[in-house]
């Protein structure tokens, strides 16, 4: 099948980069690189190149998945190599390994994602630790997003598995995927409001993408 | 000082915050502080248009090749972050960098369209400019602005410093050898010694005086030993001419996101509304083996998926069958696609059109400007209705269910009538139709003169004169199948307004700027009651630039600027579109336009085919 997983991160000024733009990036430099990858059927070939999971722009990604399909087997570490120097800046890949062929598509297996928030405010921090843990007390959480209507809340407890503040920084887990997404900078929204801290402050990361297992989260890559 | 953190912080509230930040595949970083001469390449619109501009690629590659020289690109800032940089105080950052525009030696903007003129503003201003030349200190960057509007530099010319007139890869290197030589001395003596250098004019050695009637008295160097005509240079041999064969890959989808081969530049066809074809003169191509390995080069260092050829004719160019066969035979099987705009339909184009594996077209666009022959004639299309009925014959017989038609309203010389054959041709291609089920799109712009051209004298209709016309046409099309769509008048007369404005036109500019007018190019964007305030303000009269037919012996605005193609050349020309006389092409017969040593005459051109309707492909 010569299908490939990357584990790459996606920082600094590539943070701003919009999904569509980042399979664009991706896929050039997968050409630049010379690697033989494959390409669909139809009238508009495309590479064949996908991400487990969009990340929102302005978010760093630092265990974000990409699924390559080759046109013959490669050896994953080196085409890790070769598009590191093919890249934008701020896109790095981490690790390649082949995919098995009974392995589901990275964006149909994902379910949690870690995420991290750092604040530069340390003054808030205790405030961040005492919100954090009412959220993690409570039976339910209500979030708010904006859409097209207007602002919709949405009760998001049952997708928080874990949440805790450590350092200057605020950790949890929660639903990723095509089927519950919760949106991470909703519930920093809400911390930093329960907590009196500036959220245009604060800097999001994904830090892994995680598939189900037994019951429990497993990484992906 | 570092503003990055800063930049940082508002990106977050604005649309595609990418276009900001830089960062892309193939661009130079240099030292900042080596010594280096610090040169910002500015384009007065949004990223995703700058980057689609290969000129701009041109002048950044040309210039950072140079040991002596950094440059760094800006782009206007969409209004979102245009209000958010002014509420955190940040300035015009470069995307290399983010170094603050005023922290360069020269600012080159390129001004591709003259309604880009209150972007251009907006950059100085963002930049912590003052708009007029005469208010920049020493201290501050030199401002020069090239590009086709710069070939009637003056409603600019109390902004910019400097105006290069013609091709970046002729004077630049001159430009930065004499500022580097001149640095440290007075700005004034840096401007004087660059007015010394081909195609450079700078507006404040030139004084104009007025007459009653608005009209220019006498237009004339206030500086001894300046040049009294400006000549504009271009690259005489396009082989030997600077391309980058790395250019920068966008980020962001350019409008244009692709691999551009300038197969040539200027055109042959002398169509007398056409302002590029003369101010490019004289037609001058690419070899066929170099633009292969352009393209080879470009598509290894940039993996673009697509490859477009670039010229104003792509059927003129001579070895057009060899190149296209040899690039369909290089990129098919690297799944690169082709595209071909600005080719005439005949039997070469559908066999090409079959080859192209990736081009299933459902539409092809024919551009006849003019619905009837007379008009079609008197401003030298060169294209007969039988050309265009059998070219859209051979298209739909292809598999083409849609023809898309582009005319202009305003032409000199039209009448009601000639507006009325626009709905008749569209029957008429209809009736002729071999099958059922076509449809034709008809769009109708505003005919512009621009300067340097045959009508550069001409009136232009006003805005209630475009709206009847155009809905003269549309009581004329009574098929559902023929949709009809037109440009706006009002757009037009700004455009025009600018495009032959004199001195005193650049206050009016400045104050639409003001007025909050900006990306004026976009048409929502564009605000009519903003322009015609600010040339009241001015006591300006936009009718006097736009609608008012220029006496023969008036001293025009662009005078002093000498593209090569005379005056009586132009005026000729114009008395030949009256009595409908069409001009033959470069190649076929020399029309004597002026242009010194002209290389369509000197070399022995393979002669093209006139007489095929003019297929496009029209940018977005």
């Amino acid at each position: 099948m010569n299908k490939y997983l990357f584990k790459y991160e996606k920082t600094g000024n590539a943070r701003f980069i919009g999904h569509l733009d980042l399979l664009r990036a991706f896929g050039r430099a997968v050409s630049r690189a010379g690697l033989p990858i494959a390409y669909s059927e139809g009238f508009n070939p495309h590479r064949l190149v996908s991400f487990a999971l969009p990340l929102p722009v302005g978010m760093s990604g630092l265990g974000e998945i990409a699924a390559l399909r080759m046109a013959e087997p490669v050896e994953p570490r080196e085409c890790a190599g070769a598009l590191n120097a093919c890249l934008p800046e701020g896109l790095r890949v981490l690790a390649g390994r082949e995919m098995p062929r009974e392995e589901k598509e990275p964006a149909a297996l994902v379910r949690f994602a870690d995420f991290r928030a750092d604040f530069a405010d340390f003054s808030v921090l205790e405030s961040v630790e005492r919100a954090v843990g009412a959220v993690l007390a409570a039976n339910s959480l209500l979030l708010e997003r904006e859409s097209k209507k207007g602002v919709l809340s949405f009760e998001a407890r049952q997708d928080i598995y874990d949440i805790y503040a450590k350092g200057s920084s605020v950790f949890a887990r929660v639903s990723q995927g095509s089927a519950v997404n919760l949106r991470f900078d909703a519930l920093i929204a809400r911390v930093c409001r329960d907590a009196g801290a500036e959220p245009d402050k604060i800097k999001c990361a994904r830090l892994a993408l995680y598939k189900e297992a037994d019951g429990g989260a497993e990484e992906i890559f | 000082m570092d503003y990055s953190g800063i930049l940082d912080g508002i990106l977050g509230q604005v649309q595609k915050p990418a276009r900001y930040v830089g960062g892309e595949v193939n661009i130079v970083r240099k030292p900042w502080d080596a010594g280096l001469l610090r040169f910002g390449i500015a384009f007065p619109d949004v990223y995703e248009v700058g980057m689609s501009h290969l000129g701009l690629q041109i002048i950044y590659g040309l210039l950072n090749e140079r040991e002596d020289t950094l440059c760094e690109r800006f782009f206007a800032p969409w209004t979102d972050m245009e209000g958010a940089m002014r509420r955190a105080g940040l300035p015009l950052l470069s995307l290399e960098s983010a170094a603050p525009a005023g922290a360069f030696d020269i600012l080159g903007f390129t001004l591709q369209y003259e309604l880009g003129a209150t972007n251009l503003i907006n950059m100085l201003d963002l930049a912590g400019l003052p708009v007029f030349a005469a208010e920049r200190g020493e201290g501050a960057p030199l401002v020069c602005v090239g590009g086709p509007c710069a070939v009637n530099p003056e409603p600019l010319a109390e902004i910019a410093d400097f105006f290069y007139i013609g091709e970046g890869e002729v004077s630049l290197g001159r430009v930065i050898e004499t500022y580097r030589e001149t640095k440290g001395r007075p700005k004034r003596d840096v401007l004087r010694e660059l007015a010394e250098i081909d195609g450079i004019y700078v507006p404040r050695f030139y004084d104009a005086r007025y007459k009653e009637n608005g009209e220019i008295e006498r237009f004339a160097p206030n500086e001894p030993g300046v040049p009294e005509k400006i000549k504009r240079v271009y690259a005489e041999d396009l082989n030997a001419a600077y391309f980058p064969e790395r250019p920068v890959v966008p980020i962001v989808e350019a409008v244009h996101d692709r691999v551009s081969l300038e197969l040539f530049r200027g055109c042959i066809r002398g169509c007398r509304f056409c302002q590029a074809g003369y101010i490019y003169r004289p037609a001058r191509e690419r070899g066929a083996g170099l633009l292969l390995e352009q393209a080879r080069a470009q598509l290894a260092n940039t993996g673009h998926e697509e490859v477009s050829l670039l010229s104003l004719s792509t059927s003129d160019y001579t070895e057009f069958e060899r190149l296209s066969a040899s690039l369909l035979e290089f990129c098919a099987p690297r799944q690169v696609s082709l595209s071909l705009p600005s080719l005439r339909v005949d039997s070469f184009y559908m066999e090409l059109l079959e080859r192209l594996q990736a081009t299933r077209k459902s539409s092809v666009t024919f551009a006849p400007e003019a619905g009837s022959q007379k008009l079609r004639d008197a401003i030298n299309k060169g294209i007969t209705e039988s050309d265009i009925l059998n070219g859209a014959k051979m298209a739909i017989e292809s598999g083409v269910t849609r023809l898309k038609l582009y005319f202009m309203a305003g032409l000199p010389t039209e009448t009601d009538e000639d507006l009325e054959e626009i709905a008749e041709l569209a029957r008429k291609l209809l009736s002729a139709s071999p099958v059922r089920g076509i449809s034709i799109g008809i769009s109708a712009a505003c005919f512009v003169p621009k300067p340097h051209t045959p009508f550069q004298w001409e009136a232009q209709a006003s805005p209630a004169e475009f709206i009847r016309k155009h809905s003269l046409v549309k009581a004329k099309i009574r098929d559902r199948r023929v949709k009809y769509s037109y440009h706006d008048g009002k757009t037009a007369e700004v455009e025009g307004a600018l495009a032959r404005g004199d001195r005193r036109a650049g206050r009016a500019i400045v104050a639409a700027w003001r007025r909050g007018a900006r990306f004026d190019g976009w048409n929502d964007m564009f605000n009519y009651e903003i322009w015609r305030a600010a040339f009241e303000e001015n006591g300006l009269d936009i009718g006097f630039y736009a609608a008012r037919e220029r006496r023969a012996e008036e001293i025009l605005p662009w005078a002093h600027i000498e593209t090569g193609v005379s005056a009586a050349f132009l005026s000729r020309e114009r008395e030949r579109a009256y009595n409908r006389l069409l001009t033959p092409n470069c190649r076929e017969k020399c029309a004597g336009c002026g242009i010194d040593n002209c290389v369509v005459k000197k070399a022995a051109f393979s002669g093209g085919q006139p007489g095929h309707p003019v297929l496009t492909r029209r940018r977005v």
